[in-house]
């Protein structure tokens, strides 16, 4: 899963959101690091949809302008969770073990061709 | 709304053109909002991210669009764009000789089927349009001209695409709109020079064949299906060219030229066309929102 399509998931957590709520919410979780354009969102919207990981829950008419609120699905949850364990079970490889590093043992010179 | 809003708002609806009209029909209003909404007051240029994002997802949404038919389907209707391409390029032979009535009842009704048959989506519409011209073209089959052998395999060549045209039409799906000027330019070329000399009216055609070209080349990048058409178009038309010469007196180095030429300047095209058309066809996923 891309880490784009990870945090529109996980902005939706805690129930449906509409277009830029979405982007404001993906960016704070990301840490500021996912900043999702509005053409990128909903492309992603549009997969995850196909996908069953999300679905419209509501429409409503702002400023003259029609607003859809997006939820997580069951489906949707579940991917998501299942990417978070693959992640933590990735970040344990590392977090888990001492690194024994180079740090303190005389460097070789690579040899060239 | 303050003046830099509206700006932003009218450059953002051109911006959304990139995808196709019924996405935009669904989902402009709400895209818009959104972009308002992430876009700063006073700014009244949407954001170069913004705008390549929107230009890549409309990119993206066409390329479903285009896999939404099964491959087969899209072959088919790849097919009734092909032959409609064929038969507007060979519309100049209908026309002669020039000043005809009959030649001018061909040439009208073909242009017509050619321009409404495909959309028509209806095989006893589409055969009830080509039958004027097919009466025509099978009544001129029966007329002694000079070159008879070549003149009457065109006709005959002309007559089977036309039968193989209606027997293709009707079923789903129907092709996205904007194909529907593809196989007109042709016929509207010759329109245009109709009353001149029958060398002016081919050499317009020849011109429009290459604007064609490079038209559908430009087009590969949302959709592969006019490319792959075109070629089929070409082909047909090498084919009605050399097949009556090649039966009468056998290959000639000339003519084996004109042949690779021909499929030098086809190849280019379908060999990427091919590929993209494999790739946007295969799978046949569901097309996203649209069935929410």
């Amino acid at each position: 899963m891309r880490e784009q399509t990870y945090f529109v998931l996980a902005s939706l957590l805690n129930g449906p959101l509409h277009g830029y709520a979405i982007i404001k919410r993906a960016e704070e979780l990301s840490g500021g690091r996912v900043r999702l354009a509005t053409g990128t969102l909903y492309t992603a919207l549009n997969r995850l949809a196909a996908d069953g990981h999300v679905q419209l829950v509501s429409e409503e008419t702002v400023a003259g302008r029609i607003r859809r609120s997006y939820g997580l699905t069951e489906d949707g949850a579940t991917a998501l969770r299942a990417e978070a364990q693959r992640m933590a079970e990735a970040a344990r490889v590392v977090t888990g073990a001492a690194a024994r590093t180079v740090a303190g043992l005389p460097g070789r010179k690579a040899r060239t061709a | 709304m303050s003046r830099s809003r509206t700006k932003l708002e009218r450059r953002a609806r051109l911006l959304l053109l990139a995808y196709p009209a019924g996405y935009r029909r669904d989902r402009a209003e709400e895209m818009i909002g959104t972009l308002l909404e992430a876009t700063p007051p006073g700014r009244s240029f949407p954001s170069a991210r913004d705008a390549w994002s929107l230009i890549a997802g409309g990119r993206r949404a066409r390329a479903t669009r285009n896999r939404a038919p099964s491959a087969k389907e899209n072959l088919r209707l790849t097919l009734r764009l092909g032959i409609s391409i064929f038969l507007s390029a060979s519309i100049d032979l209908l026309a002669i000789p020039r000043g005809d009535l009959w030649s001018m009842i061909a040439v009208v009704a073909l242009g017509t089927v050619l321009v409404l048959a495909p959309w028509l989506n209806s095989r006893i519409a589409t055969a009830a349009l080509i039958l004027p011209t097919g009466a025509v073209a099978a009544y001129r089959l029966t007329v002694p001209v000079p070159m008879l052998h070549a003149w009457q395999a065109y006709l005959a060549g002309l007559l089977i695409a036309m039968v193989a045209l209606a027997a293709l039409s009707g079923g789903s799906p129907q092709p996205p709109r904007s194909w529907i000027w593809l196989p007109c330019v042709a016929p509207t070329a010759l329109m245009v020079t109709a009353h001149d000399s029958y060398f002016v009216a081919a050499q317009w055609l020849d011109y429009t064949r290459f604007l064609l070209l490079v038209v559908v080349a430009c087009w590969l990048v949302t959709d592969a299906r006019p490319a792959f058409a075109f070629c089929v178009a070409e082909l047909l038309t090498v084919l009605i060219a050399i097949v009556p010469d090649l039966a009468v007196s056998g290959m000639h180095p000339a003519m084996l030229m004109t042949l690779l030429l021909q499929f030098t300047i086809i190849l280019p095209v379908l060999l990427p066309a091919s590929w993209l058309f494999w790739r946007q066809t295969a799978g046949g996923t569901s097309p996203a929102m649209r069935n929410r």
